[in-house]
């Protein structure tokens, strides 16, 4: 369902020129929980913005659900993070001066969902987390868990076909990152696709497989007993 | 999705009340100016050229000409050409001329009892009423009795009669008037009624006595200072200024225009209407720069507002928002800032226009095409200077916003 070919990225910083990601190949199928691991530096936060549709690959061709999607524009990576991509990022990013309920309509107002029914799936993702009491809330009102679980309502509410998830458990503490992984594991029971980036490998544990990046290259792709 | 931009906009907006309204104000002053501006200049245009037209707008007046052309006052030394005889042959010999009234103006001390007063004495005939179209308060105007016989009669203007005589009925009283160290005694026949200002002062500190009692009596003349001319009708007035000026060239021998000068009430009109015109455009003008000044301070807090809000746009890009979801947000914003801000000064301009019309005594005229030009460029400034914020949001790389602390 995932195809990633040769990828390749360069980056221009400065006057130096970074290979960040130097020719990555691996293929990902539906229903897989799969991590990606390194130290920082290794590519993987430039492997997820890719994956994510949020960059452009330098070389090499990524295809998602049939389609090659390594050379087209802007506008229609932004069609696909919207319909086919849920993210759930380390710094939560919520939009703070709203609402958790508006936060969630947020990818259904881009996606012309009407008002009456974009309320209702966000409600009803809302309370597949378990926050139906804090919809009138805004992201300052509420604990760092339950953010992040609204974040992944927000990633869920439009049906992705691929749940992208970076170091989602970074600014939690345990117990609550606990509780995290825990719905990312009911989620792959129920059969989404899951990719997740993390430094962590408790974190990472909770995954099927582990395709551990350094320099910019696969190191190791090892698929793991899950624990759980 | 225009409407859920809209809310996405207002509510920005709503969370930092302060700031737009800070933002607002250089095109709330700009539209207020304007709206007040356009609307006192014409409340002030319609008031004068209703006084002039109550004036008659059939009037011609003619003046001895200054030794050179328009400019400085009519000087009371000029060239001696206009006799009683001369106003009659312009009546004869000028068709659309209704009437033709003399008059000879100086002025003098009235004294009454122990108050005096200077006063502007004009010595005219018994048309000078009917023309003028001024009417009395009390008691009668010179009459053809009073010019055949030269008698000493004066009629009083409304605030002459109240300095003189205070609540006194002055009907009938002997007053004194010196003129020229020389001292005669009139009888008060009539007092006009109130006036007000007129083009050439307060008519109401005029006095008026038989033109013959003025020539024979006090300036020993036998010329006028000036003749008031009536056409037939308001559509004969121009007609009327033709036949006057070839006559006097003609019968004055006078190809170079020198010994007279013509002013009709329409000329007065059109130098007030262009005089008031060009004012408003000079003070519209300067609305307009207070608008574009307005404009940058939009821009200005647009950018901010973009920059503060990068990560703002790194989420909304990340979960779908194209370029031109990003761009039109943006954009309403900033449209939503000069309409509200456009809203807000036509408000406090009309409220300022009516303040001044009070003020200035004229009816409150607000022109729909005012308000339309200035709110119209108001949101035209918005647009323009929205646009490059607008596109700076929208370009930003959804990674690098995302980053963006």
């Amino acid at each position: 369902m995932l195809e990633i070919k040769k990828i390749t990225k360069v980056y221009k910083m400065g006057e130096v020129l970074v290979n960040a990601l130097r020719g990555v190949s691996f293929h990902i199928n539906k229903g897989q929980f799969v991590a990606i691991m390194g130290p920082s530096g290794s590519g993987k936060s430039t492997l997820m913005h890719i994956i994510g549709c949020l960059d452009h690959p330098t070389e090499g061709i990524f295809i998602m659900d049939g389609e090659d999607i390594s050379k087209v524009n802007d506008n229609k990576l932004a069609e696909i993070r919207n319909k086919k991509i849920g993210f759930v990022f380390q710094q939560f990013n919520l939009l703070a001066r709203t609402t958790i309920l508006y936060n969630v309509e947020v990818p259904l107002i881009y996606a012309g969902v009407n008002s009456k029914k974009r309320k209702k799936l966000a409600e009803q993702a809302l309370e597949n987390v378990g926050l139906s009491n804090r919809l009138k809330h805004r992201p300052n009102e509420i604990s760092g868990g339950e953010i992040q679980r609204a974040a992944i309502a927000r990633a869920l509410v439009n049906n992705p076909l691929i749940i992208l998830a970076d170091e989602p458990t970074g600014n939690l503490d345990s117990k609550n990152g606990e509780e995290i992984m825990k719905i990312f594991n009911k989620l792959h029971q129920e059969g989404h696709t899951i990719i997740m980036v993390t430094h962590e490998l408790e974190v990472a544990k909770y995954a099927q497989r582990i395709i551990h990046l350094h320099d910019g290259l696969i190191e190791k792709d090892e698929v793991i007993e899950n624990v759980f | 999705m225009f409407f859920e931009t809209l809310k996405i906009a207002v509510n920005s907006l709503k969370s930092n009340k302060l700031r737009t309204l800070l933002s607002m104000l250089g095109i709330i002053i700009g539209v207020g100016a304007v709206i007040a501006i356009v609307s006192i200049g014409s409340g002030a245009r319609e008031q004068i050229t209703s006084n002039i037209s109550n004036l008659g707008s059939n009037l011609i007046n003619i003046f001895p000409g200054t030794s050179r052309g328009w400019g400085g006052r009519i000087s009371a030394s000029s060239e001696n050409v206009f006799t009683l005889k001369l106003a009659d042959d312009i009546k004869k010999l000028c068709p659309s001329v209704k009437k033709v009234v003399p008059v000879a103006q100086g002025s003098g001390l009235l004294i009454a009892g122990d108050v005096n007063v200077q006063a502007n004495i004009v010595g005219t005939n018994a048309d000078y009423q009917e023309v003028n179209n001024y009417n009395l308060y009390q008691g009668q105007f010179i009459n053809s009795d009073d010019l055949e016989s030269n008698l000493n009669v004066i009629v009083l203007g409304s605030q002459l009669a109240k300095d003189l005589f205070n609540s006194e009925n002055p009907l009938g009283k002997k007053i004194k008037l010196n003129y020229k160290d020389k001292n005669y005694l009139f009888t008060v026949i009539g007092v006009m009624e109130e006036k007000g200002g007129g083009l050439t002062g307060d008519l109401d500190d005029r006095s008026y006595i038989p033109i013959t009692t003025y020539m024979k009596k006090l300036s020993n003349s036998r010329y006028v200072s000036s003749y008031l001319a009536q056409a037939n009708s308001s559509q004969e007035a121009s007609s009327a200024l033709g036949e006057i000026e070839y006559f006097l060239i003609k019968n004055l021998d006078d190809q170079d225009k020198e010994k007279f000068r013509l002013l009709s009430m329409d000329q007065i009109l059109d130098t007030v209407n262009s005089v008031t015109a060009s004012l408003s455009l000079m003070l519209g003008g300067i609305a307009a720069i207070s608008l574009l000044v307005g404009g940058i301070g939009i821009m200005n807090i647009m950018l901010v507002s973009v920059t503060e809000r990068t990560r703002e746009i790194g989420i909304r890009k990340a979960l779908g928002a194209k370029r031109k979801n990003i761009m039109s947000q943006f954009l309403i914003e900033a449209l939503s800032l000069s309409g509200l801000g456009g809203i807000i000064g036509i408000i406090l301009g009309w409220l300022g226009a009516y303040f001044i019309a009070q003020l200035g005594k004229w009816s409150l005229v607000i022109s729909l095409s005012s308000v339309l030009l200035a709110f119209g460029f108001a949101v035209a400034i918005g647009l323009f200077f929205g646009l490059y914020p607008a596109m700076k949001a929208a370009k930003m790389d959804p990674v690098e916003a995302l980053s963006y602390e």
